[in-house]
């Protein structure tokens, strides 16, 4: 969400809660002292959630237990809820023993990005992207650089009535034929990001999902299908930083990622360098073997630069000597793409093609200084190079 | 278990005169001194930091009424006043409302009430009950305009039959129409925004739980509360909302300002909460009130755990659903209040039988 700034969703927020006080102070004359006789409001038909009805679906992946408790299926964290409680990602609520989303259609930002901002740098370089999300996220970084939405819950946030066609239709009439679910995390509002990909389909929009892959493998794949890319950020190789810092576990991710590249998606995965935490020279080994592994070695890696947010705020900036260093050892082990990002002129935001070593695809920040790709091949040497150019 | 500690008024008043002597003694009753509280052996364990007003630490009274409400489910106002007349006056040992009350608020205070409206009609806070507390504050010399009854969204306080107003007289909104403050507050493995309401808008808060039955935590009912007074409720629920419950009652604006907690225990759900569920409910006509928010949940945790028995339900323990944040609430990391029944001293009354103030 960084083309929103701070200053902007704040003013945002303090808006919603002025329109909110306007709204019900209109009530005020009923009851001076704010308590009407119970009786009457119960008598009213309770017509209060209207708003946040509009928004609710059936959820996908979950099932009822006993008491009308339900157990959400998503993700791993496998919420056990409560009737009228929400799951850990605050935007799955349980009502009366069924599991509802309350986000479908209810997007809190949306804006036009290039691509390369995602990063995706091997899937059509150079587009530009509608990009919205949702309140909400099954995780909890403590580096989260969008938590003022993914922490929040969707009553809290801005309100945008945006249901699937409606996206489909702003990107068109914007000119964009691709679309992101983004900023906070698409996992929480699968239903949404599933019927904005399945409409995009019909009229020629691609969708796509910037996730932390914090889902289970049968959800992960059936989305995949309906998608035209991917990017994972994986936080770390240790799933003490996992358990430490986001409140989840490694051995999941891994799980996601994999079977989303079964589905044949195309997928990169960024890597958030934090300095201390998660930027040793052996885990960094390790992420680029698992990756070469089970992925293949033409999965592009983005290694990203750190800036202290949120509540991870006592640790300094990524030196860029540390990123250069894993991008070093990840290309030793023998990825083909590995990047720098976050760091303007870095050499590695560039691509470079692994036979003849040329510069393919010349970047600074979004911007792309020159293209030497031809239908997908190296204008040089005539290598293919993995991605989706057109 | 229900009766254990419960004690006659008279020792109560004993005990309580103790307490009071020891704490008057150290500037803690009846005046607006700071600084630091001294420990006694009245006096279990020692109030909040910065604490300025009445703190009984271990005090719980109970009051109950059979008028209260009746089987249809109709709360007599003036039922509930007189409820909270009793308790109110024995927990401060003031022989009126007015005094009562002015031992913990004064007339410039700003007091946030916070209710709870999730599990809805008929087991959320009752309006009558919050009327009451508007009428003590009243009493005490507090503005209407000084007073805000919230919870998390505007449209649960209305669906429990409270009148959203953001305007004059006393004030009843969401935290949706107030905000959150914009950056986290933390307090052990809690980090969250809290609603501004008791960040910025307020000098004193009153807790008015309803006391249930709570899948995941055990019970929910002072202490579990305060999820309502933070941005991210959703994200406490792990390990049955352990430490987190007590983190979030030692955000420091939480700490520092709460001052009374009056439990609605008009219904109690003792199985299948937190929302409402009529076969495992029933009409116990009492109010809880204390100043020490652990205690007052030992107390209601007792409370249910009676009800399954009669119920012929397994304990919370045996369901492995046990309250644990109760002891880690009371622990050296926290010191919240007492969490130990056998050092929780109850006055219990029955409006019924002629206990009156």
């Amino acid at each position: 969400m960084s083309g929103t700034t701070r200053r902007e969703f704040v003013r945002d927020c303090a808006l919603k809660a002025v329109g909110a006080c306007a709204l019900t102070a209109g009530c005020a004359a009923l009851a001076g002292c704010g308590i009407a006789p119970a009786s009457a409001a119960r008598a009213s038909g309770s017509p209060v959630a209207r708003d946040s009805e509009w928004f609710l679906r059936r959820a996908l992946f979950y099932k009822r237990l006993s008491k009308q408790r339900v157990r959400c299926e998503l993700c791993p964290r496998q919420c056990e809820v409560g009737d009228l409680e929400r799951g850990y990602c605050g935007v799955r609520e349980n009502r009366g023993g069924d599991y509802y989303t309350v986000v479908y259609g209810r997007a809190c930002t949306i804006q036009v990005d290039p691509i390369e901002k995602k990063p995706l740098f091997h899937y059509l370089p150079g587009s530009e992207i509608l990009s919205f999300a949702t309140a909400g996220c099954n995780l909890e970084c403590k580096n989260c650089q969008n938590w003022q939405i993914s922490q929040s819950r969707p009553e809290q946030v801005k309100e945008i009535r945006l249901p699937p066609a409606d996206m489909v239709a702003q990107a068109r009439a914007r000119g964009v034929r691709l679309i992101a679910g983004t900023y906070s995390e698409p996992v929480v509002y699968y239903e949404y990001l599933e019927g904005v990909a399945r409409e995009g389909k019909q009229r020629g929009v691609r969708t796509i999902a910037i996730t932390a892959g914090y889902i289970n493998p049968q959800p992960m794949q059936r989305l995949c299908r309906e998608l035209g890319a991917i990017k994972v950020d994986l936080k770390s190789m240790r799933d003490d930083f996992y358990r430490r810092n986001c409140s989840a576990q490694l051995k999941p991710v891994l799980d996601a990622i994999v079977a989303a590249k079964q589905t044949g998606i195309w997928l990169e995965i960024v890597y958030l360098v934090i300095p201390t935490m998660n930027d040793s020279d052996a885990e960094i080994r390790d992420l680029a073997r698992w990756i070469k592994a089970h992925l293949g070695p033409d999965v592009p890696l983005h290694f990203s630069r750190f800036y202290p947010t949120y509540r991870l705020t006592n640790v300094p900036p990524t030196p860029v000597e540390t990123l250069t260093r894993c991008r070093d050892i990840a290309l030793a082990q023998g990825l083909h793409y590995v990047y720098v990002g976050n760091v303007p002129g870095h050499p590695g935001e560039s691509t470079y093609c692994p036979r003849c070593k040329r510069v393919l695809i010349e970047r600074r920040v979004f911007t792309i200084l020159q293209d030497n790709l031809r239908s997908g091949k190296c204008k040089s040497c005539g290598a293919a190079i993995p991605g989706v150019w057109a | 278990m229900d009766d254990q500690s419960s004690t006659s008024r008279r020792r109560f008043l004993a005990w309580l005169g103790a307490s009071a002597a020891a704490i008057a003694g150290a500037g803690w009753i009846g005046c607006r001194a700071r600084g630091a509280g001294r420990s006694s052996a009245a006096i279990p364990a020692p109030p909040a930091p910065g604490a300025a007003h009445l703190s009984l630490p271990g005090a719980v009274v109970k009051a109950t009424y059979a008028q209260a409400i009746d089987n249809a489910g109709r709360v007599d106002a003036a039922a509930v006043s007189a409820m909270l007349d009793s308790v109110m006056t024995r927990l401060t040992g003031k022989p009126d409302r007015a005094a009562a009350w002015a031992v913990l608020f004064s007339p410039d205070d700003e007091v946030a009430i916070k209710v709870n409206c999730l599990p809805a009609p008929p087991l959320a806070t009752h309006p009558e009950v919050v009327t009451a507390i508007v009428s003590g504050l009243r009493a005490a010399g507090v503005p209407d305009s000084n007073i805000i009854i919230y919870d998390r969204l505007t449209r649960e306080l209305e669906r429990a039959g409270f009148t959203p107003n953001t305007r004059g007289g006393v004030r009843c909104f969401g935290s949706d129409a107030s905000g959150y403050d914009p950056e986290p507050t933390e307090a052990g493995i809690v980090g969250s925004c809290l609603t501004r309401i008791v960040s910025g808008m307020c000098t004193a808060i009153i807790n008015v739980p309803v006391v249930k039955d709570h899948d995941v935590a055990g019970v929910s009912i002072a202490l579990k509360n305060h999820f309502g007074s933070i941005n991210n409720p959703n994200k406490q629920h792990e390990n049955r909302c352990s430490p987190q419950v007590a983190d979030v009652n030692l955000l420091p604006p939480i700490r520092a300002k709460q001052r009374l907690v009056i439990a609605d225990a008009l219904i109690v759900t003792y199985d299948g909460g937190p929302s409402y569920k009529p076969a495992a409910s029933t009409h116990l006509k009492t109010l809880l009130a204390a100043t020490d928010p652990v205690a007052l949940d030992a107390v209601g945790y007792d409370i249910i755990e009676g009800l399954r028995r009669r119920a012929g339900l397994p304990s919370l323990a045996a369901e492995d659903r046990a309250p644990k944040y109760l002891a880690v609430a009371a622990d050296a990391d926290h010191k919240l209040g007492i969490a130990d029944l056998s050092r929780i001293r109850r006055l219990d009354c029955d409006l019924s039988r002629g206990d009156r103030q």
